[in-house]
């Protein structure tokens, strides 16, 4: 039993003040005798529980007053903010209110509990200024006789034209409480005017849990289209990023790219996370593992899961080729034209979506399925008229989908995957497709840790780890001589997918949304027709590797050193030199903590490649896929 | 929470007929004007008071407003009423629903005789400094007829006392309450006898420290003794003023509470009257303060006095052991 | 932060008693609550609601106060995670390191002065011992149920026990004293109330002689408040955790003690005698503070300070009350069936198993979950668990009846040697438990253990498989052993996701070299795990020779046990070809001699009918058949509107769906008539099976759905693997296989 906006509803609210003859009791409730025990007739009527038993908590010593006091009763949670002024002119120079809120005791109240307390404070602060509660009572029995007539008065200075406002309050905290109840459990917020200045004004808010510290190395992907909501008024941090939050950037490269300062990029990410605006991924890479979980399952049992998928991972490669002829004729203004109304099959497709909307993940298939798809064909209906070929989108069958995904397995790299599974993932975005499994939890990332032989040496003879930080420096003296030789055809999709960023990034302060995904999807597809161009020739030493069990290390080499990008392998000079050795006392520090690939190529800003050569010269190192 | 040390005290009475007050007066060092800024009680107001050494006066400030005072005779009430050593109930004398106050008196009679037979009744017809002088008496006597006729089926014995937080009656009445619960106080009185007559003084006087309520003074043991004994030793009761004790006890408080200002600690106090009186405060023990009151007989010079005033010092110290003996017997 | 880690949160320990002299702390620990002020929420929030009121403001401090939970709750985790301890997560301080400091409430002067005479008690939580003392005891209406009051974010949990008026402590003359309402909401109250009306009950048949002496002690009431300090957003799932875990069971351990021997009243007694005793010695020779002189003397008091110090470095609790042992723990989760997101931490060293989810149902192992802050409730859980007190207290056969048999096939790995384990648990070497634990092996399921016990004890062994399974689990409960598959050198170990590598690595590289300093070093032994360029491998392979086996078995369930390998499992479903489909329409053609209409859509609807028809066992009315089909007709309408869209427009390329040429049967179990027809065909037409192989084909046709592992099979309906392998060759075209843990 919930709020539409997911708020427990209130189960009642009473007003209750010490009377300095009769003692604690209740002035007004709602609804009416909801809470009993107040005459001993009351005792067997149904009700929620018996005030006189727990008055002393509702109006507690003063020492416990003026913080925020929630305690159990029988089923239910009285959450209230007993207030308690002293004051000579009360007539037992105390004053003692609290505003009660009951609610079902498994109820998470912490929405309420602010605003209850704001509440307590505020009518604590009017009371102060012009006795606005105690003033109420007909027989002004809550001030000692000398000082009646001065509280009055006090009353008359401090609220000018009080007479007009004093009438509606006579009867008014009995119709405030019954409008906070009214409004709150109907609206979940409420603005009541109190007089001319002040008025109760809450509205509950979700308490999200914190979001933990991300890292330099993840990739955000957006789960709505925040671009729509950015105006002037935005962190100006929050602006610049924004565009670069494309599912392909890290943390870390987003902030280069905006260049905003890393720790209020990461801040900013993070708020977009407390706000589920945002998933995590991890950088999408050739050289990426993958496998599947135990969910994958779902897949075939989850409703409309599979769908989603197909809907999401219909390849851009072959739009984008079309759009490539397409753009330049594209006109701003229609490339302005935003996403939401472009009247397009796909659009509808995701707008389905909104069926899941507790799930951030479909939203995230709602995000950028059109994003991808609808310029495509807003574009295809402009230029209709303009003899061109038909072509052809296939969309993928839920089963073949199935077979890519269970095919995914430890131990092989996504190119690997790629080179043997072509045909079928002719018509898939392998970036969007990786994307759906690992979001939706039925694959998994397997990350890739060195750990140098030499740390796990000293670590197991129980030697400060700080002395192979020097054997290092030492090795670097011959990892200098010992030239490089990495193959020629590296690093062609390391740079493309760099220069990626970069076109999108030039693209988006141009133009506004959804254009850059097109952008992105452009890339990427044209990244892997690359790779699917060189995979050709690589194919050979691939298998051939295959074969051979020994040494998996070296060989693993190869494997990324085609997939990864470096320097092309020419003769190093001083200054490279110097930062090299920079790299390698960062390397080396990073090492100690058994960081993996990622986080170090994000740290150090290097290719993998890159990095791979430099852990050849700090001597024998094993890779541990987990 | 050995039993037989812990006294159980209820302070009864409608809301604002003054029972914090005069807690706080008497066991919290407040001055009656401070009181003017208590706020009301809260349903029962429970303190621990350490007496005389190894008593602790369990006092129960119960709040009067009606809420409560439904609950202490209802739901709470074998809670409240179980094991009293003593009720005070204290009315306000210029209440305006006498009725209600007796309607409540009764209750908690008859929960009394329920849950605490042998519980001791005082009944302390309070805020007297309201009532003219010349009619306080009569009215006393009015009401404590009344109210024992009302308690007579209860076989209850009312001790009704006039007070007023500003004067001594307040002490008094306390200090009378107090020692109904002190179990060895013969003890006290004959040891004060024989100390007395070793230092031949006019009079001793034992305050109890905290509180500075009178324990004790041979002048009290005389008077109550003057039956038997015919012949009276110098400065008879009637001559000096009835309500000295508990003047001294407000004068010593103050000063106490003055000097406490000043971070400093009352230990002893010897003062030279004119009229060639000497007081000497001392403290007797870890609980008790000791006057001693005496004419000295030569007006030698000071020299002889300031030797007296050791000699006197010495002999308190002295008596010591005695009285500390007497306070651990349980 | 999430639930799972452990974090109990807990800031101190109080009794507050309540006899005819009126209520009071009898004794606080630890003592350093004496100094502590209540602390408020969060200074910039309550700043921030002070002065201005709008929604803008509200939102801003509420993310400060995210912000600033984040450092907080971050510190908190990785103190944890950083622990070098395996289980014993945050050290016994913490708890009070967590305390923060409140500069003082302001006090009106005649209040401090009042303080001057009440100083010689000290404060608690910066609160009079007096005020506490009352706050804490309430009136008999709030007792036997749970209490829970919290001032600011300071939450004091409790259970409050009163003595009936007629001084006993028996609940059930409770509920009879009490008015027709208050016994209602006791009796069929769903939430705490209720739940411990329950439990009473369930306490009550434990106390079976009639006779008890009537405590005429002066106790009117007792109540052990735990004073918790729980992150905002955790707050009702920490307190829950303690209430259910802790306070209720012992509470009522308590009040059975008080309403047998009076025990309470005794201790309570004695404490106050020796606080007096204390107070009577001159400060001057005192060379030891109040609460250590307590300690020396009292159970009681000895019983709290364990129970903060293990509670709050989540430890288990092993008790002494009044002489007798009682453990308590809030249970770790260390056992996942599914990975958790990325941003959801958990305990280093925890397992990854969908075996995991076996032992979830029993209740007794709390399982980790994937997201951070699910909003799952404990209280099934706490049900479960309360089972697992019985089975802890005195074992109960059909306890246990209702828990799947699956168990019985999982091997059991200890997390410590025999010996120390049975030293621990404090078994006689000679009692079934211990010869139990001595005959463990990884290597085993419990079946197997059992049949040995039997063989080597026939006759004279008083063990039955029941009590076996319930060791096992008791086991598991109390941190003793992690169940397991049984470890085989044919089985697929790969490095599990959640392997502990960052975390735990330094520290366990060189444990690992301590325990196998002859085989390589843990680096390179994972490395060997983790396979490149080819699927993972048994791990037999592995082994470089025969006599290295049983040492590099010993290795794997050392990595096992910190979570470092995990067992890829086999999962297969049924894959009907295009052909068989058309085969089969044929088939029916011919009977019905009536003409389908071919085409991709039908295969299309066949295949959603095997979505669908799943969709009836998950939801309970057929009405969501229809929802089904109809979620697969929208996008089916969806993708053809548009195509018709495209159409339209001229020369748009087409866009058609690859049309689905296979089904995969997603519960064979329940196959539909259409299914059964394809699984006929396949099985005699296709691959013409020998009918033995059919009869095991049969046996295996309810578990081709990608539920259960083919490795677990080969134990549960003992096939050989050599029978398993020659069936899924001969269907090898027709099956899917995935493998996952």
């Amino acid at each position: 039993m919930k709020t539409n906006d997911g708020f427990v509803p209130i189960t009642a609210i009473f007003y209750a003040v010490f009377h300095p003859i009769q003692g604690t009791k209740i002035v007004h409730q709602v609804p009416e005798d909801a809470i009993g025990g107040l005459t001993e007739i009351e005792q067997d009527k149904d009700v929620l529980f018996n005030f006189d038993t727990v008055k002393n908590y509702i109006i507690p010593k003063p020492h416990l007053c003026n913080r925020l006091v929630s305690f159990k009763i029988k089923e239910h949670k009285v959450v209230g903010f007993p207030v308690n002024i002293e004051g000579s002119r009360y007539a037992r120079n105390s004053f003692n209110f609290n505003f009660g809120f009951v609610f079902p005791y498994s109820a998470n109240t912490m929405p309420y509990e602010a605003a209850i307390a704001r509440m307590g404070k505020m009518f604590q602060a009017l009371e102060e200024q012009s006795n606005l509660l105690s003033r109420l009572d007909k027989e002004q029995i809550f001030f000692s006789g000398e000082h009646e007539n001065l509280a009055l008065g006090s009353a008359i200075e401090y609220t000018p034209g009080h007479e007009r406002i004093q009438k509606i309050l006579m009867l008014s905290i009995e119709s405030l409480i019954h409008q906070v109840y009214q409004d709150l459990n109907n609206y979940s917020e409420c603005c009541i005017p109190i007089d001319s200045a002040t008025s109760v004004d809450i509205k509950l808010f979700p308490v999200l849990p914190p979001p933990v510290d991300l890292h330099a190395y993840q990739v955000p992907v957006l789960t709505v289209k925040l671009h729509l909501f950015v105006d002037v008024a935005c962190d100006p941090t929050m602006i610049r990023i924004l565009p670069y939050i494309n599912g392909v950037n890290s943390v870390r490269r987003i902030s280069e790219l905006a260049d905003a300062d890393y720790s209020l990029t990461k801040q900013c990410i993070q708020h977009l996370m407390h706000y589920q605006c945002i998933i995590l991924v991890d950088i999408f890479q050739f050289s990426n593992i993958y496998a599947p979980t135990n969910r994958i399952g779902e897949f075939l049992r989850a409703k409309g899961m599979a769908e989603d998928c197909q809907a999401y991972v219909v390849s851009a490669n072959s739009l984008a080729d079309f759009n490539s002829l397409l753009l330049s004729s594209l006109t701003p203004q229609s490339a302005a034209t935003p996403v939401h109304d472009a009247p397009s099959g796909l659009a509808a497709l995701h707008s389905r979506d909104n069926l899941y909307k507790s799930n951030p993940i479909s939203n995230s298939t709602s995000a950028q399925t059109p994003a991808s798809s609808s310029p495509y064909l807003r574009s295809a209906i402009g230029s209709a008229g303009g003899g061109r070929g038909r072509l052809e989108i296939k969309i993928p069958s839920k089963a073949s989908l199935f077979f890519l995904f269970r095919l995914l397995s430890q131990g092989q790299t996504l190119k690997e995957w790629y080179i043997q599974h072509q045909k079928q993932l002719q018509n898939i975005d392998i970036r969007r497709f990786i994307n759906f499994g690992v979001i939706r939890g039925i694959i998994y990332r397997v990350h890739t840790y060195p750990i140098l032989e030499s740390t796990t040496r000293s670590l197991e003879n129980h030697e400060p780890a700080k002395n192979d930080v020097n054997r290092l420096i030492a090795h670097l003296e011959r990892g200098l001589r010992r030239s490089k030789d990495q193959s020629e055809n590296s690093g062609a999709i390391k740079t493309i997918l760099i220069d990626n960023g970069d076109g999108t990034g030039v693209k988006e302060k141009r133009t506004v949304s959804f254009n850059y995904h097109v952008g992105t999807s452009r890339r990427a597809s044209d990244l892997i027709s690359e790779s699917s161009l060189r995979t050709e020739n690589v194919d050979l030493d691939v298998f051939e590797s295959e074969s051979d069990e020994s040494d998996t290390g070296e060989h693993f080499n190869t494997g990324r050193g085609i997939v990864l990008s470096g320097p092309k392998g020419e003769k190093l000079t001083e200054s490279e030199q110097l930062e090299d050795l920079e790299d390698l006392r960062k390397l080396a520090e990073l090492l100690k903590n058994f960081q993996h690939f990622d986080s170090i190529c994000t740290e150090l800003q290097k290719p993998r490649g890159d990095v791979e050569r430099l852990l050849d010269r700090m001597g024998e190192y094993s890779i541990i896929n987990a | 929470m050995s039993q037989s040390s812990r006294k159980k005290l209820l302070l009864m009475g409608r809301s604002g007929s003054g029972k914090s007050s005069m807690r706080l007066i008497i066991f919290s060092n407040y001055s009656a004007f401070d009181t003017r800024r208590l706020g009301a009680t809260i349903d029962v107001e429970h303190s621990h008071l350490r007496f005389l050494g190894n008593m602790t006066l369990n006092l129960w400030d119960c709040g009067g407003q009606d809420v409560f005072m439904d609950n202490y005779f209802t739901s709470q009430k074998d809670h409240i009423f179980k094991m009293v050593q003593v009720l005070i109930h204290v009315f306000d004398v210029e209440s305006k629903s006498i009725n209600k106050d007796i309607d409540i008196f009764v209750k908690a009679l008859t929960n009394l005789q329920q849950f605490s037979l042998d519980a001791k009744i005082f009944v302390l017809l309070h805020k007297m400094d309201l009532v003219q002088i010349d009619k306080r008496a009569e009215l006393f006597h009015i009401m404590m007829d009344r109210l024992q006729k009302i308690s007579n089926p209860y076989q209850f014995k009312l001790v009704g006392f006039p007070t007023s937080i500003w004067d001594e009656s307040l002490y008094k009445a306390w200090s009378l309450i107090v020692c109904s619960l002190i179990p060895n106080m013969n003890l006290f009185n004959s040891s004060l006898l024989k100390l007395n007559k070793i230092l031949d003084a006019d009079e001793i006087i034992l305050f109890e420290k905290t509180t500075f309520l009178v324990i004790s003074s041979t002048a009290l043991i005389q008077h109550q003794m003057q039956l038997q004994a015919s012949e009276s030793t110098p400065g008879l009761p009637d001559a000096l003023d009835p309500k000295r004790f508990e003047k001294i006890s407000n004068i010593i408080k103050t000063y106490k509470q003055s000097t406490s200002k000043l971070r400093a600690n009352f230990l002893n106090l010897v003062i030279r009257g004119s009229n060639g009186l000497q007081f000497y405060i001392d403290v007797l023990t870890d609980n008790l303060f000791i006057m001693i009151v005496l004419k000295s007989h030569d007006d030698d010079s000071k020299f002889v006095n300031t030797h007296e005033d050791l000699v006197i010092l010495d002999n308190i110290k002295a008596a010591r052991k005695w009285f500390e003996k007497i306070e651990n017997t349980k | 932060m999430s639930y799972n880690l452990p974090n109990p949160s807990l800031v101190g320990l109080l009794l507050a008693v309540s006899t005819h002299n009126g209520p009071q702390i009898v004794y606080h620990y630890p003592p350093e609550l004496g100094n502590q002020k209540l602390l408020l929420l969060n200074p910039d929030e309550e700043a921030a609601n002070d002065d201005d009121f709008d929604d803008e403001d509200y939102v801003e401090d509420d993310s400060k106060s995210m912000s600033s939970e984040t450092s907080a709750t971050n510190d908190v985790g990785a103190k944890f995670l950083d622990k070098s301890s395996d289980l014993a997560g945050v050290d016994a301080d913490a708890g009070s390191t967590k305390l923060k400091k409140l500069n003082s409430a302001t006090t009106e002067d005649f209040k401090s002065r009042k303080e001057t005479d009440s100083s010689t008690k000290g404060q608690i939580l910066g609160f009079e011992p007096e005020i506490l003392a009352e706050m804490l005891s309430p009136p008999r209406e709030m007792c036997n149920c749970r209490f829970d009051i919290m001032l600011e974010s300071m939450v004091f949990l409790g259970l409050p026990i009163h003595a009936q008026p007629d001084g006993s402590w028996r609940p059930q003359k409770a509920r009879s004293f009490r008015t027709a309402a208050r016994s209602e909401s006791v009796g069929h109250g769903v939430s705490a109330g209720g739940s411990v009306g329950h439990r009473g009950s369930v306490d009550d048949t434990i106390d079976e002689e009639p006779s008890e002496p009537k405590s005429q002690s002066a106790l009117s009431m007792f109540n052990l408040v735990f004073v918790m300090n729980p992150p905002k957003i955790e707050r009702s799932y920490r307190t829950d955790e303690m209430f259910y875990y802790v306070i209720l069971k012992l509470m009522f351990i308590l009040r059975y003690e008080q309403h047998k021997r009076n025990y309470m009243w005794e201790q309570v007694k004695l404490i106050s005698h020796l606080k007096e005793e204390f107070a009577a010695t001159p400060p001057e020779d005192r060379d030891y503070s109040l609460s250590s002189y307590l300690l020396s003397g009292l159970l009681l008091c000895k019983m709290m300070n364990h129970c903060f110090a293990s509670l709050v470095a989540s430890r288990v609790a092993h008790l002494n009350i009044n002489n007798k042992l009682h453990s308590f723990q809030i249970p770790l989760k260390m056992e996942f069936h599914s990975l958790p997101e990325v941003s959801t931490p958990y305990v280093p060293g925890s397992y990854l198993s969908s075996t995991a989810s076996f032992l979830g149902e029993t209740g007794l192992v709390a399982i980790g979950e994937t997201v951070r802050y699910s909003g799952s409730s404990l209280i099934d859980q706490v049900l479960g668990t309360d089972i697992a007190d019985e089975q802890e207290d005195d074992l109960d056969e059909d306890e246990y009846l209702t828990s799947s048999d699956e168990l019985l096939h999982l091997g059991l790995l200890l997390w410590d040697d025999p010996e120390t384990i049975i030293k621990e648990i404090k078994a006689k070497s000679s009692s079934p438990i211990a010869t139990f634990i001595r005959m463990i092996r990884p290597t085993e399921s419990l079946l197997k253990v059992y049949s040995r016990l039997e063989e080597n004890y026939e006759g004279r062994n008083d063990l039955n498989i029941s009590s076996v399974r319930e060791f096992a689990l008791h086991l598991v409960h109390w941190r003793k052993a992690r169940m397991i598959p049984p470890l085989n050198t044919r089985g697929i170990y790969i490095i599990s996701p959640m392997a502990p590598i960052g975390s735990r690595f330094k520290r366990d590289i060189a444990k690992f070299n301590l325990h196998f300093p002859t085989i390589p070093s843990l680096p390179l032994f994972l490395k060997s795990l983790s396979t490149r360029s080819k699927k993972p491998r048994q791990f037999a392979t592995i082994i470089p020779s025969k006599d290295h086996k049983d040492i590099y078995l010993l290795a794997l369930a050392w990595l096992v046990r910190y979570g470092y390998a995990t067992q890829l499992h086999t999962y297969i479903w049924l894959k009907v070809s295009r052909k068989i489909k058309m085969k089969v329409e044929e088939e029916l053609e011919m009977e019905l001699g009536k003409v389908l209409k071919r085409g991709s859509k039908s295969y299309q609807n066949n295949s959603e009918a095997s979505v669908t028809e799943n969709k009836i066992q998950t939801a309970v009315d057929n009405s969501s058949k229809q929802a089904g089909a109809a979620s697969a007709e929208t996008i089916e309408d969806e993708i053809d509107k548009l195509q018709r869209r495209l159409e339209n427009a001229q020369n748009a390329p087409d866009i058609v769906m690859e049309d689905d040429s296979d089904t995969i049967l997603v519960d064979p179990g329940r196959a539909s008539n259409m299914e059964r027809r394809w699984i006929n065909q396949i099985i005699h037409k296709e691959c013409e099976l020998s009918p033995e192989l059919t009869a095991v084909f049969y046996k295996l046709l309810k578990y081709m759905n990608g539920r259960n592992s083919l490795e677990l099979l080969l134990l549960k309906e003992n096939i050989t693997r050599a029978e398993l392998r020659k069936l899924l060759l001969s269907i090898e075209s027709h099956v899917i296989s995935v493998r996952h843990w």
